[in-house]
């Protein structure tokens, strides 16, 4: 029971006070933020959706791969050197014509081990290095699939992808519970302490944030500046914009030109979008509006995918977007049980 | 293993607007951070979140960046971002949707014949969609308001396309390929008219001007 009520304490206002709660509350909000551990589910999903998408990318690179990575390419070492002043990171600029086939098969095996999360922590960085190697050979043939594909290879890579839906996980477990059985001679009261998810989802980590975090504010950056750069532009505020986005016949994939009879709608798409851009760095947060802009950003996306042909970007900004989901409901959708607090350490 | 303690009533409450994180309880989970690993981890991520926000923002609009993003960039996070391929504007369909653009190419043969090659991107050519959009990058991302760098990147096509077709004289346009306005469209106008294609730049190389044997 509480007792009387007494007057509430006024606290004195001062600056210095002021400065040092705030102070006090952004460290404790980084804090937090950061370095609390995270299931690595998320991570392991991501991984798994972003090796097969880096797979795809770069199979088909493979379909011309003499025409780009050849004896003469279409954008020579030369003109690449000259047009972006240095030359960045590549193994491409060491790798004679003749070898382009056997590089190129090395570095689709190094994705499908990445993806499968084989020896991730090498295999990741091994993955982070073969997309920058050919989004910086052929730079004037990227866009934003390679973008995002290498933002979240480098993400992947520093919070530890393969502690979830990995082989690598599969593996620590298997051995731990062999060299249990083998070492212990109570091993059946042992072994009911590894259960069948710990196969696929290691314990929670910071690093495991610290990925998830990173990808999530890269998204953030990304949808600020995408609608903040359209208010740029007249078409964007009176709402003719995505009429010419689907009247680009480089891009069409689907005939839209039917919005030019109603206008509204086309107006109604494009102030939704740009709002939705800018937006979402701020209503992303908060947990009760998060399904309202992963909704948002699926529509964005698929539309974009249907109606201008760019599926592979699409999917991978969803991907990104996907950093967004809590842990519990991919645990959910894939019928693993939710996640146990964990117990604090004996020191 | 110590038993958990129980959640205090507010901290539980926080947790409901928290991320998937481990909860409070939790947190005594995190001993192998200390204080100076997680000082030195958080100084590289202020470095790394000022570098990705820097690097669009310095980018600015069509009246131009702020000079002082700008050489900041250029100055400081530059050397992060560039080798990661990080440093990007993400201004997609910005300021606003624009004409397409694509390469038209001409071969000329020793006995004066005149061809004229497929163009690119070209989606009956060219597929799947992913590598045709790699082509349509080519054209979209030429440097047009560079003389100089437009040459360079011209002549590269040029010597691949002239040792990969034959030839002995090759000539590259880059043509934009108009928007079609709403009124045209009710109108029943073709969106791919010729009168829609205009030549924006064209640049013409022998094989011996780009090092080809003869």
């Amino acid at each position: 029971m509480n007792s009387p009520k007494s007057p509430p304490q006024v606290r004195s206002l001062s600056m210095g006070r002021y400065l040092d709660d705030l102070f006090d509350w952004i460290l404790t909000g980084w804090d937090r933020f950061w370095f609390q551990p995270m299931d690595p589910i998320v991570l392991g999903v991501i991984r798994i959706c972003t090796g097969l998408m880096l797979l795809y990318t770069h199979i088909v690179w493979g379909l011309r791969l003499e025409e780009f990575f050849g004896r003469t390419p279409i954008l020579d070492q030369t003109a690449m050197l000259e047009l972006r002043g240095a030359k960045w990171p590549s193994f491409w600029w060491y790798v004679d014509a003749d070898w382009a086939s056997v590089v190129h098969a090395l570095s689709l095996f190094v994705l499908l081990l990445f993806t499968l999360g084989v020896r991730t922590r090498v295999t990741s960085w091994l993955s982070l290095a073969v997309a920058i190697s050919y989004a910086n050979r052929v730079y004037f043939a990227t866009f934003g699939l390679d973008q995002i594909n290498i933002m979240l290879t480098l993400y992947l890579a520093i919070g530890a992808s393969g502690d979830a839906l990995s082989w690598d996980q599969w593996r620590r477990t298997f051995r731990r519970t062999t060299s249990q059985k083998l070492t212990t001679a109570d091993s059946t009261s042992r072994e009911t302490t590894v259960q069948s998810v710990d196969y696929w989802i290691g314990p929670p980590s910071v690093f495991a944030n610290i990925g998830v975090r990173l990808i999530q504010i890269h998204m953030c950056v990304i949808y600020f500046f995408a609608g903040v750069a359209k208010l740029q532009g007249a078409a964007w505020w009176n709402g003719d914009a995505i009429y010419l986005a689907f009247a680009i016949r480089e891009y069409q994939t689907l005939d839209m030109s039917w919005i030019a009879a109603y206008p509204s709608i086309s107006a109604v798409l494009t102030h939704a979008s740009v709002a939705w851009e800018v937006a979402f760095c701020v209503l992303i947060w908060p947990l009760r509006l998060r399904p309202l802009m992963l909704l948002g950003s699926v529509l964005l996306h698929v539309g974009i995918g249907a109606c201008l042909g760019m599926w592979t970007f699409g999917l991978i900004m969803i991907v990104g977007c996907s950093s967004f989901v809590v842990p519990d409901v991919y645990r959910q959708l894939l019928r693993f049980p939710a996640a146990e607090p964990v117990a604090l350490k004996e020191s | 293993m110590l038993p958990l303690d129980p959640i205090p009533e507010q901290a539980a409450d926080s947790s409901v607007e928290s991320d998937g994180q481990v909860r409070p309880a939790l947190q005594a989970a995190d001993v192998g951070w200390s204080r100076r690993k997680k000082r030195v981890v958080s100084a590289i991520l202020l470095f790394h979140l000022l570098a990705i926000f820097i690097c669009p923002a310095s980018l600015g609009g069509p009246l131009g960046g702020s000079p002082f993003l700008n050489t900041l960039y250029d100055r400081v996070f530059h050397w992060h971002l560039e080798p990661l391929h990080l440093m990007h504007g993400f201004q997609f369909f910005a300021p606003e949707p624009s004409a397409g653009k694509v390469i038209q190419y001409e071969f000329e043969y020793a006995d004066g014949r005149k061809e004229l090659g497929w163009q690119f991107p070209h989606r009956d050519r060219i597929s799947p969609r992913l590598l045709y959009h790699r082509y349509f990058m080519l054209a979209e991302r030429l440097p047009l308001g560079d003389d100089e760098a437009l040459e360079i990147a011209l002549r590269s096509y040029a010597r691949h396309l002239l040792q990969w077709h034959g030839g002995t004289k090759i000539t590259i346009y880059v043509v934009e390929h108009g928007l079609i306005l709403p009124r045209d469209v009710l109108a029943g106008a073709d969106p791919d008219s010729p009168e829609l294609f205009q030549v924006i730049a064209d640049a013409s190389w022998t094989r011996a001007e780009l090092g080809l044997e003869e």
